[in-house]
């Protein structure tokens, strides 16, 4: 779920994002900075410095540790490529 | 996401222990949860975290938030709290006017 400066929601699923925070998020429901009005959106793209907060599921921390291991454990590997003796 | 990568990087690297520390951010909110991580920019990533809503007429309103990743923008102060010190207190005693959003004037 990301909300904007603007008190705007979004809730969604993440389909891309960059360095700068700038998502495109799918079949995301668009929330009123009162919480009246809602709109569906078949996809979006959310500029990052838009964005106040983003909240996401607990698991996604697991997920990421787990990246982080395997790309430690990558990195030696490729390091040691391309040496000459 | 940028973020995640290099947060988990410093966390091994000298932090190994969980800190719980309060945000406030430019709307007058306060977020009390796990710090997991940042950034150059400062965005946060808090984990477990719940915001805690002041009162002058009834005690502190806890809402559970979840995993929140924080804009750096938006944050004016991030403070470590003992939790000690913090479980000491009873928050439904509490009466305290809420923090208002940074007006520009």
């Amino acid at each position: 779920m990301v909300e904007l400066k603007n008190g705007e929601t979004f809730n969604g699923h993440l389909v891309n994002c960059d360095n700068w925070m700038n998502l495109t998020l799918r079949e995301v429901i668009q929330t009123s900075p009162e919480g009246d009005r809602f709109w569906r959106l078949p996809e979006c793209y959310i500029r990052g410095n838009t964005i106040k907060y983003l909240r996401v599921p607990d698991e996604i921390i697991e997920m990421v540790k787990d990246d982080a291991v395997r790309q430690r454990q990558q990195a030696p590997v490729s390091s040691s490529r391309g040496r000459k003796s | 996401m940028n973020i995640l990568s290099v947060s988990f990087n410093f966390s091994t690297n000298s932090l190994r222990y969980a800190v719980t520390v309060e945000v406030i951010t430019s709307d007058g909110r306060v977020i009390v949860g796990t710090f997991k991580g940042f950034d150059q920019t400062t965005n946060v990533i808090l984990s477990s975290c719940h915001e805690r809503v002041f009162s002058e007429t009834e005690g502190v309103e806890t809402l559970p938030l979840g995993l929140y990743i924080i804009r750096g923008d938006n944050i004016v102060l991030i403070g470590e709290i003992d939790l000690e010190r913090d479980a000491s207190v009873d928050l439904t005693e509490i009466r305290a006017a809420p923090i208002t959003d940074i007006t520009r004037r």
